[in-house]
């Protein structure tokens, strides 16, 4: 495992904004810090120690751009729908559809209001408590993208967030950031995905900050399909009063993924909805961290896990729940259920409370089972063959996440992944 | 200050009742952690050669250790070389009987409401006492080995059954299982031997009652409790301090072992002198509780009752390797004021059918954070098997905290796991309901409290689970959230 870390000290330098500078300087003093807190966060997925045996992760970029090109066949899919499109981290704005009332910029080419505004947001969290990734992320990414949504925006329609990732052209590490604002009385929905467009083992992490002014909503979905790829995703959304934010992570392959969903509750009145299912099979290895932090009074934070795994798959759920001191009459509410199908197949699981304010009404719940063997056999009773009738019940089982996604287009689409995924659920 | 606030305050600021100390001439060892100490220990006791080496490796291997920092609690630093490793009342020659006790330390034990001589006589729970380091006298001995059965302190049981403790010794908790058990394992002093033998249902409660009297001294007594095949034992703990200003150190082991069909039932009522309303002084109780289902169909259940001590870092354990074993787990820890604790336990499920329970109820008052950490491990053979856990945390007051890490991880397909946890304050209607039945405000938070923890005082036996709520009333008195 690393852990020297000066050699990503020559990305600093490469830094011309002094303000980021600064700011990375800081992020690389306190790395000693968060490798200490390493131990006990990555106890059941030591994505540090697969990925630095594989990849040289603090590798110095060059920060030349090359041209890269998608094929049309895999673009088509997303005709007609609006979509932020990066290659390997980078913008691609020809190819990208923005609508009205959204503006996307990489920090270069911000103008110096803009500039001031995403100095005002980036990285703002206290880097000696950030997570390792996180801190190389910010270290080290190429570019960085500010998703500004205007105030009132209310489109229906959602935008996609295409992550392509080539690792033929010898990149097998990737860094993606983003920043999004959603500005006061927004309402936006996003579904964002990574799909790595050969089949060479690759290594990405994207961070995401997404800041909710007052009495915003933001609908984000999260999806992961990759077989190969080594993943860090972390999401920190920080809410503002009265606004909403639904999050959803949907994880269906993956060599190692790490999710980390961090939540911060800053005013009174916000409400938070973090939906989450995973279905793993053969070797795939899926972390979810979340972290919902209540600060103020009057707030609702919602949370719901579930996770189905088959054959050498490896699951792991840690959810945090803090009620700060300040924070009376919070409710909060944490579920994680697991079906394991096969005695190779494990669940790491810990639901965990930290409760400061006495007023306060939290409860967790996590059940560790598998498929009711009256279900199959009445379903079986009635002429369905037994695999169907398994990934009928499956099915009926992720059905209770998704069924929370609002976007009905998007509904449809998870809904026809997932029952396509579990079809091969059949043991 | 309104109402509400007032009777909190004075239902959390009883003052400790255990808090005086007894003037007897002890036999105490200087301060400091060395070798000579361990060997100075291990002559007082006449102990054979192999247990001195045992200790000797003990202490090598924890000067190799750091004390763990995992755990939700502030430790201050504590300084090993200050404390006195071994203190005793002192004997003039050896005991025969409990008439040749000390008449000061008996009065010592009335006082604390446990009378050795009235035990004898009278009810039906045979008590084995401990004054600082030494055993001071085990009732009902003779009645208990008519049925074979050996209740005993640890030393004596080192001298007449030195093949049983060389066989059981460090058998569920390794001598470097942890810092603490190492440490404990190092300078262990005395405690309480327990055998009993295949097929025999021990006709009484056994009872050990643990008193830190000296200052500046440690408490590390060790207990090792031996359930051969089919037998059924009882086992109670007590323990008080004198209130001190400074922190004193309690680390004892606990060792169960199950046979075949055994069953061993373990309750403690943990009273350490939590210190000052302040936060100052109280005792430091680093305890590693530890006891095996080796046979199939044997049965371990803890039950505990923490109200005192200043940090308490304690997570009694089964580790069910019998097929169909059982192991439970009834905890109702309370803090006040500054006290700490991080308190939990850890079930691994290794034999096939094994099923577990747990259930544990924290309270918090004061200043007080109060966690519950806890293990539940399925190993890959342990099918079909079960585990139920609930852990509920109730607040009072707005300045303490409420923790829960549960740790959960499945390794088969075959097994079932629930997990169900809730925090909360005392509830506005039932506070009401209370009210407009004439209850007083502080009566009615008694009961609710009472109500809350009766799923585990249910679990004691009858004459601790009286004291056990009375007790709990004590701690809180005026507590309304």
């Amino acid at each position: 495992m690393i852990k020297d870390f000066t050699s990503i000290k020559k990305n600093i330098s490469k830094e011309t904004n002094s303000i980021l500078k600064t700011k990375k300087t800081k992020v690389f003093d306190s790395l000693d810090d968060v490798l200490k807190t390493y131990k006990e966060e990555y106890k059941y997925s030591p994505l540090l120690r697969k990925v630095s045996k594989k990849f040289d992760i603090l590798r110095v970029d060059s920060f030349k751009e090359k041209k890269k090109n998608i094929d049309k066949k895999i673009l088509n899919q997303y005709k007609n729908q609006y979509s932020i499109i990066t290659i390997n981290g980078l913008f691609q704005k020809n190819e990208s559809k923005i609508p009205n009332g959204i503006s996307v910029n990489t920090f270069d080419k911000l103008n110096n209001t803009d500039k001031k505004f995403f100095h005002k947001f980036f990285n703002n969290q206290d880097d000696s408590k950030s997570d390792i990734f996180t801190s190389i992320n910010t270290i080290n990414y190429k570019e960085s993208l500010l998703i500004k949504i205007d105030k009132n925006y209310s489109k229906k329609d959602h935008v996609n967030i295409l992550n392509f990732i080539i690792s033929n052209s010898g990149e097998s590490i990737n860094h993606i950031r983003k920043l999004i604002v959603s500005n006061q009385n927004s309402k936006s929905v996003f579904i964002e995905e990574f799909i790595s467009l050969d089949s060479i083992e690759n290594f990405s992490t994207s961070v995401t900050e997404i800041i909710q002014e007052e009495n915003s909503e933001i609908e984000y979905l999260n999806i992961q399909n990759d077989k190969n790829n080594f993943h860090f995703n972390s999401i920190n959304i920080s809410q503002k009063q009265n606004s909403i934010s639904n999050c959803f992570t949907f994880s269906y392959s993956g060599a190692l993924v790490r999710n980390n969903l961090n939540v911060k509750l800053k005013e009174k009145n916000c409400y938070s909805n973090m939906y989450g299912f995973y279905a793993l099979r053969e070797k795939s290895h899926v972390d979810n961290h979340t972290t919902v932090d209540h600060i103020d009074e009057n707030s609702i934070s919602n949370e719901h896990y579930k996770g189905i795994m088959d054959n050498n798959s490896n699951g792991v759920f840690n959810g945090k729940i803090f009620v700060r001191r300040k924070a009376q009459k919070t409710n909060a509410f944490q579920s994680n259920n697991n079906i394991l199908l096969s005695d190779e197949a494990k669940i790491n699981t810990k639901p965990q409370l930290e409760i400061w304010a006495d007023d306060v009404k939290c409860s967790h719940g996590c059940t560790v089972g598998q498929l009711d063997k009256e279900a199959i056999f009445y379903l079986q009773s009635r002429g369905i063959s037994k695999e169907k009738a398994i990934s009928m019940l499956l099915g009926a089982f992720s059905e209770e996440i998704i069924e929370k996604i609002e976007n009905q287009f998007i509904k449809e689409k998870i809904k026809k992944i997932t029952y396509k995924k579990l079809e091969y659920f059949t043991s | 200050m309104n109402k509400d606030e007032k009777i909190l305050k004075n239902f959390t600021s009883k003052d400790y009742e255990h808090g005086w100390s007894t003037d007897i001439d002890v036999d105490q060892a200087p301060n400091g952690l060395n070798e000579d100490i361990i060997k100075l220990i291990s002559k007082k006791k006449n102990e054979p050669n192999w247990l001195l080496k045992w200790r000797l490796d003990a202490f090598s291997k924890f000067k190799k250790m750091k004390s763990p920092n995992w755990a939700n609690l502030k430790i201050p630093k504590i300084d090993f070389q200050k404390i006195s490793y071994y203190s005793a009342p002192k004997q003039k020659s050896k005991l025969k009987s409990l008439k040749d006790v000390d008449p000061e330390i008996l009065k010592t034990f009335e006082k604390l409401g446990i009378s050795l001589k009235e035990q004898e006589r009278l009810s039906g729970v045979a008590v084995d006492a401990v004054i600082d380091s030494v055993s001071i006298g085990t009732t009902f001995k003779e009645q208990l080995s008519e049925l074979g059965i050996i209740f005993c302190s640890f030393s004596e049981a080192v001298e007449e059954h030195p093949e049983l403790i060389k066989k059981y010794l460090g058998m569920v908790v390794p001598k470097n299982d942890n810092y603490f058990a190492a440490l404990n394992s190092a300078v262990f002093s005395d405690g309480s031997f327990c055998y009993i033998p295949k097929g025999v249902r021990c006709p009484m409660e056994l009872s050990t009652y643990f008193r830190i009297n000296a200052a500046n001294t440690g408490q590390f007594e060790r207990t090792l409790i031996i359930a051969d095949d089919n037998s059924y034992v009882s086992y109670l703990e007590g323990c008080t301090a004198p209130m001190r200003d400074e922190n004193q150190l309690h680390a004892a082991v606990v060792e169960i072992f199950a046979g075949e069909n055994a069953e061993v039932k373990y309750s403690t009522i943990q009273n350490w002198y939590p210190g000052d309303k302040n936060g100052k002084g109280g005792i430091f109780n680093f305890v590693t509780k530890r006891g095996i289902c080796y046979g199939d169909y044997s049965k371990i259940s803890w039950t505990q009752v923490e109200t005192g001590s200043a940090i308490t870092w304690k997570y009694p354990s089964c580790i069910l390797k019998g097929h169909h074993s059982k192991g439970e787990f009834y905890s109702v820890a309370v803090t006040n004021n500054y006290q700490q604790a991080d308190t939990g336990t850890k079930m691994i499920h290794i034999g096939k059918n094994t099923i577990s329970k747990i259930i544990s109820k924290g309270i918090s008052a004061g200043f007080s954070q109060n966690s519950y950490r806890g293990q539940v491990r399925v190993m890959k053979r342990a099918t079909e098997s079960r585990n139920f856990s609930q852990c509920d945390s109730l607040l009072l007051g707005n300045n303490c905290g409420a923790h829960t890490f549960p740790y959960i991880d499945v390794e088969n397909k075959s097994s079932i796991i629930e997990h169900e946890a809730t925090t909360s304050k005392i509830g506005e209607d039932q506070m009401f309901y209370c009210l407009q039945r004439g209850i007083d405000e502080e009566n009615a938070v008694a009961l609710i409290v009472n109500g809350y923890a009766k799923e585990v005082f249910n679990q004691l036996p009858m004459e601790f689970s009286v004291e056990a709520s009375k007790l709990l009333s004590l701690t809180l008195e005026g507590s309304v959230g």
